[in-house]
């Protein structure tokens, strides 16, 4: 039932995506044949992306649980497989054994669907992201002008879901995460945003692969230093992992918006988070670091290497620092972050002004 | 200068001072005013004819430590207007001893729950005798005397 | 939500609670408008249970009281017991007590450390300090035969004598500890983050202090410098040199550095002991196993001690009998714990767990 949901999830996301290149091949008179074929590759294509997405996130949970274990003098995963490499798997099997608890004053559907909406966007979020050079190999799945517009409203959607299942749940200790991380997100969406549009500014384009092409010579970490701090920061608290896990708090409130979940949900909510980190490891890569750009190696190792940096450090924070207070928090993102992305946004204004052609 | 009834010491030389029931909050108060300004703990002791309160007082200035005691049959004054810490403690001896303290804001079982019947640390408290503490519907603890009720 | 005031338990099953402490808060969002905390929910009556058997006896239920740091419950019964019954206690006996004693104080202050940290959302010092505490707990697996609950200090000394290897353990750990000290402590104290989360927070005043009777660190942190081995020394305190640290804040970052330096002055402690130690009997043979059932006392006797939480003593009665008539507990947590709605007064949630776990109550001991 829950798998079944979630590729309906998934074909509706491909249907929505392909809309654009469906009426394009419809209007121009291409015969029926030719784009039936063409939606089985781009159904393939996001099949695999999905594979790609969980593949990714078994990896980070898997370097996450040895290198965090290693930090506190543990060993870490070590029974299941080789040096406990599949042990998410043997996780995930036994979540998905475990009795589906629903409080019985829960809103049930919305808290059956919540879950599903952290974790949806941020696999259909990997079909945004330029994995390659276009121009040689296509192996970014949905190629269009406002790419990193959908990847943004992506990345929007999916706290929402954190929000639906601590309402949904009917517990003080959900309200409150899920009120912390309303308050949360809007205190760091707004800084991302318009640091994330300081950088279009510059690439003249909303397309991820023409933000990575301009990107060619210098990577915009360097003319947009501030506005990558800020955008790096706020990513670090969309995802709500430490210091920024006000939602879930575990020694404050539980679990925050996950306290009720059991078995499987609370396994989808675990692997979106993870998930997120990925997702936003490559949107700071694409966006600040040049993406697939760089030499003598393939652009998709490029990708990965600095994707890979990305998430080291998001796990540093995660194991070193501890948990900020919400008013903290908030004043950081209104106080802090807000100014500095506005300055910044002048700033690569007047960059893009004076040196137009160059970016 | 209130009258003390009379003066003894414990094995190891802390004083002990009696004094009747009737004066021990001003008498608490004027020693507070000397320089005892810890109020260590309250205690209750049942001696079958009677009942003892027990104050333990201790001086941060000059370091000196004093145990008022006086005889009472089950009621004596609060001192929650001197120590605030004294709340706590003259509710666990209401739990426990059964002294009931006069003026006290909020006379409450703390350690027991709420509807225990009898003060364990009486001395004729029927040990054999069993309660069962169940959570009631408003998410505060009862008892009962039968053991399957509330399951 | 008509009224805006949320009514929200914290445990007894709360992660952040050390146990079973319940409290209940009324929230103004995400502020704090009242706090009154619940307990009782591991009330076993150790009083009564005391009461009820030999002397001897009642040690394992003292055992029980603070059961990280059971050998400082053990030194309060014993010295009451041996002040009422006057027993001579070699010195090496004393000694010993004084190390362990020690030793189990920094544990207990390591696992403070640990979970305090944990509740402020660090899950890294936590490892770091169980770690330091498994070598504490070896030693004492050592000596005593046991690692949590000990019944090693007998009425007339110790039950057994320190082995050299224990010793050679001792030294060992006394040279390691001090820079895996200063790391821990690194990681929370150069932290912004948790710096600026708990300075100016949970601030009890000189005068609440005095006035709830709250004693051991956290009074010191509050500015009074009251700490019982100074002040009226037992066993070989007055031998021996330490610092009381003390700070005038009274907040919880207060409270963290004063059990940081007090954890440095134990170690300070354990160092001077190990090169003073005597030769000589662990025990009085006098009063040898057979002979401690038939111990019987009159009068009273209150020995106060300086627990890792604050001052710990026992108030014993005895009419006469083999069987103490009263045996009255003054634990340090519970005092310290009645502070908790001056603490948490208009701070906010976060705080709560901050503060909380800054008190360090353990529930054996408040509950009893």
């Amino acid at each position: 039932m829950n798998l079944f949901f979630f590729l309906m999830s998934i074909l509706y996301g491909i249907v929505k995506f392909l809309h654009i290149n469906f009426t394009t091949f419809v209007l121009n008179g291409y015969p029926v044949g030719l784009w039936v074929a063409y939606l089985i590759v781009a159904v393939v294509e996001v099949l695999l992306v999905f594979a790609l997405s969980m593949v990714t996130v078994i990896i980070i949970i898997y370097v996450f649980r040895k290198y965090m274990a290693d930090a506190q003098n543990r060993i870490g995963p070590n029974r299941v497989g080789p040096w406990g490499t599949l042990q998410l798997i043997a996780d995930v099997f036994k979540l998905i054994q475990k009795q589906d608890i629903i409080p019985t004053t829960a809103d049930r559907t919305a808290y059956k669907v919540a879950p599903y909406i952290v974790f949806t966007p941020v696999v259909l979020g990997f079909i945004l992201i330029p994995f390659g050079n276009v121009s040689i190999l296509n192996l970014m799945v949905v190629n269009f002008n406002y790419t990193i517009l959908f990847l943004v409203a992506f990345m929007t959607v999916a706290p929402v879901g954190e929000i639906i299942g601590g309402l949904a749940s009917h517990n003080k200790f959900s309200l409150y995460g899920a009120l912390r991380s309303a308050a949360q997100d809007m205190g760091f969406e707004v800084p991302m945003l318009i640091s994330l549009i300081s950088v279009i500014v510059l690439a003249g384009s909303y397309n991820a692969n023409e933000i990575v092409t301009a990107q060619k010579y210098i990577p915009f970490i360097i003319p947009e230093i501030l506005g990558f701090l800020v955008f790096f920061l706020a990513m670090i608290g969309r995802q709500s992992i430490p210091p920024f896990d006000l939602p879930e708090s575990g020694s404050e409130l539980v679990s925050g918006f996950s306290t009720e979940y059991s078995g499987m949900r609370y396994g989808i909510f675990y692997m979106g988070n993870f998930g997120f980190m990925a997702l936003s490891a490559f949107v700071v890569a694409v966006v600040y670091l040049g993406g697939w750009e760089g030499p003598i190696f393939p652009g998709t190792v490029w990708l990965i290497i600095k994707g890979a940096v990305f998430i080291f450090i998001f796990l540093l924070t995660w194991i070193s620092l501890g948990r900020v207070r919400i008013d903290q928090l908030l004043q950081l993102g209104w106080k802090y972050l807000l100014p500095l992305s506005i300055l910044n946004l002048l700033i690569s204004a007047g960059i893009a002004i004076y040196f137009g052609g160059v970016f | 200068m209130i009258p003390i009834e009379s003066e003894s010491s414990t094995k190891n030389g802390i004083k002990v001072v009696y004094v009747a029931k009737e004066n021990i909050l001003p008498f608490l108060s004027e020693k507070k005013q000397e320089g005892y300004d810890t109020l260590l703990m309250i205690s209750g002791v049942d001696y079958r004819d009677h009942l003892e309160v027990l104050y333990h007082l201790l001086s941060s200035t000059n370091n000196s430590r004093l145990i008022v005691k006086t005889k009472t049959d089950g009621e004596v004054d609060s001192v929650t207007s001197l120590w605030k810490g004294a709340d706590w403690h003259e509710r666990e001896t209401w739990d426990l001893v059964g002294i009931r303290f006069k003026n006290h804001p909020n006379l409450k079982r703390i350690l027991l729950a709420e509807g225990w019947v009898g003060h364990p640390l009486r001395k004729d408290y029927p040990m054999a005798k069993k309660q069962y503490v169940n959570l009631a519907d408003n998410g505060e603890d009862t008892v009962s005397f039968d053991k399957m009720e509330g399951y | 939500m008509e009224d805006k005031v949320i009514e929200v338990n914290f445990g007894p099953q709360h992660p952040s609670t050390h146990g079973v402490l319940r409290i209940k808060v009324k929230l103004d969002g995400e502020i704090i408008v009242d706090a009154q905390p619940v307990i009782g929910y591991l009330h076993r009556n150790a009083e009564k249970l005391a009461e009820m058997g030999g002397y001897p006896k009642g040690m394992i239920y003292i055992d029980r009281l603070d059961y990280v740091a059971a050998l400082n419950m053990e030194l309060g019964y014993v010295l009451a017991v041996e002040s009422l019954m006057d027993v001579q206690v070699p010195e090496r006996a004393q000694w010993i007590r004084m190390m362990m004693v020690e030793l189990n104080r920094e544990a207990s202050h390591l696992i403070w450390l640990g979970t305090h940290g944990l509740d402020m959302g660090m899950l890294t010092p936590f490892f770091y300090c169980f770690r330091e505490r498994e070598r504490i707990l070896r030693i004492f697996d050592e000596i005593t035969g046991s690692r949590l609950l000990y019944n090693y200090f007998a009425i007339g000394g110790v039950y057994s004598d320190i082995t050299p290897k224990a010793m050679d353990m001792i030294r060992e750990w006394t040279e390691d500890f001090i820079p895996k000290l200063e790391e821990i402590q690194s990681i929370l104290g150069k932290s912004y983050i948790y710096v600026s989360r708990t300075k100016g927070v949970g601030v009890l005043t000189r005068e609440d202090v005095l006035s709830y009777g709250v004693t051991g660190p956290m009074q010191r942190a509050s500015g009074i410098n009251r700490d019982v081995r100074k002040d009226s020394p037992y066993l070989y305190y007055d031998k021996i040199n330490f610092d009381v640290p003390t700070r005038t804040e009274g907040d919880v970052y207060a409270r963290f550095l004063v059990r940081i330096e007090e954890m440095r002055q134990s170690a300070r402690i354990v160092r001077q002991i190990l090169d003073k130690l005597p030769a000589g009997d662990h025990y009085n043979k006098k009063y040898s196993k057979p002979m401690l059932v038939r111990l019987k006392a009159t009068g009273e006797a209150y020995v106060p001690t300086e627990s890792p939480k604050g001052e710990f003593g026992i108030h014993l009665i005895g009419d006469g009998s083999s069987i103490p008539y009263r045996v009255r507990i003054r634990s340090p947590s519970f005092a310290n714990l009645s502070s908790i709605p001056t603490m948490l007064k208009g701070y906010k949630i976060a705080d709560l767990t901050a503060a909380v776990s800054s008190i360090d109550p353990v529930f054996g001991e408040v509950d009893r």
